[in-house]
């Protein structure tokens, strides 16, 4: 099934970037994730493909910075994908290789002209 | 099935005596089935289509992949827009803030065009393209958004059991250093196993390299494309405008393998799909 063409300028994009970038589609499969991204989120894309919304969300743990589970209005990810809103939160990710890092979140719905809701687009920034 | 190129030229028309044996106007065929027609863009080309073939018809369906004016610039002059009684259907790429019709309007009215497009003695309808796949006639139609400046739509063609998929302006290597697998090839799902591919191949390899991001690709990304989404028969087209035949001869035959044949779109030849 090819992906509609506005995401896969968005993959070429992203792919090119330094800046840590994911791309998911409205159900919130992760379907890509740039080198930049990878370095945060302990595997590359290469490495994991594509991943569902419950493989990642069991894969890559967010929480507070106080340690607790993330309520939907406080995961970043969540308020986008299911909400529509682009949401910020400062967060800390367990990786896939199983480091805490601590990540600002920025999450921004995309609509396009063929999608209305094409997906989300999160960026990363790590908080040293 | 049957497909006749009227223009098969990228960017302006180009004639001399360079030109002749493949043309030199600017986008345009026509798909010819069970005595119904379906155009394919709209450059300089579709004048003669309109002279030779198109006057006939009642209705005339236009679909445009998009509104540079290389694919549109024919449509001023295109005959059956002045027969008082004919029904023009034009079907184009969506926007969010113009309709097709404002939008061709930009060029059809002064002062680039001396008539106002609701002057024109036709019937004319503008239709914004479908995401889900719509008839014409014996033609069932889909269309996509493919990699090219500015919303551009590829078509794939079905009637009578065949395929033609036709993306003449696409640059499916943006960004990439091969082109990717199929989820994430811009138009793939319209090219799937075409019986014939009509795709762009403007650029010579050393063009290319001062012109990524202009939307156009060369005949070897052409070819690799074509292998990549399984197509039967490949027609190179929107050639360079300064590309003379005796150089698109040596493209072709550098191309063509035994499993895929290879061509170069030719204005006036007819292609049995």
């Amino acid at each position: 099934m090819q992906r509609p063409v506005e995401l896969i300028l968005a993959r070429q994009w992203c792919a090119l970037l330094t800046t840590p970038v994911l791309l998911f589609e409205p159900d919130g499969t992760l379907v890509y994730f740039n080198e930049a991204a990878a370095a945060l989120l302990g595997r590359t894309y290469g490495e994991s493909g594509g991943l569902t919304r419950a493989v990642w969300q069991a894969a890559f743990r967010m929480e507070d910075t106080l340690g607790a589970s993330l309520s939907q209005d406080d995961n970043p990810l969540a308020r986008a994908l299911d909400d529509g809103i682009p949401a910020q939160a400062q967060v800390v990710l367990r990786g896939m290789d199983g480091e805490l890092r601590t990540l600002q979140v920025t999450s921004v719905p995309l609509g396009s002209l063929s999608q209305a809701k094409l997906g989300i687009m999160a960026l990363l920034h790590e908080v040293r | 099935m049957e497909l006749t190129f009227y223009g098969v030229r990228g960017s302006f028309p180009s004639p001399g005596r360079d030109f002749v044996r493949y043309g030199g106007n600017t986008s345009s065929a026509i798909l010819r089935h069970e005595g119904h027609l379906l155009l394919l863009d709209a450059g300089t080309g579709i004048v003669r289509a309109g002279e030779i073939e198109a006057c006939h018809n009642q209705r005339i369906d236009i679909l445009l992949t998009h509104l540079h004016m290389d694919h549109v610039q024919g449509l001023g002059f295109f005959g059956p827009l002045f027969h008082p009684g004919r029904d023009v259907h034009i079907w184009g790429p969506p926007s969010t803030t113009r309709s097709l019709r404002k939008r061709l309007g930009r060029y059809l009215s002064p002062p680039l065009f001396p008539v106002h497009f609701n002057e024109l003695p036709a019937k004319v309808v503008c239709h914004d393209a479908s995401w889900d796949r719509w008839e014409i006639g014996p033609f069932a139609v889909n269309a996509q958004l493919i990699t090219h400046p500015g919303p551009t739509l590829g078509f794939r063609i079905q009637a009578a059991g065949k395929v033609v998929a036709f993306l003449p302006d696409h640059e499916p290597q943006l960004g990439c250093k091969d082109l990717p697998a199929g989820p994430w090839l811009s138009g793939s799902a319209l090219a799937q196993n075409a019986d014939v591919l009509i795709h762009d191949a403007q650029y010579t390899q050393k063009e290319y390299e001062t012109r990524v991001g202009w939307g156009h690709c060369t005949p070897e990304v052409a070819l690799d494309y074509a292998r990549k989404v399984g197509a039967k028969r490949l027609i190179l087209d929107s050639h360079e405008p300064t590309r003379t035949d005796a150089e698109l001869d040596a493209s072709v035959a550098r191309l063509t393998t035994q499993e895929l044949p290879v061509l170069a779109a030719a204005e006036g030849r007819v292609y049995t799909v």
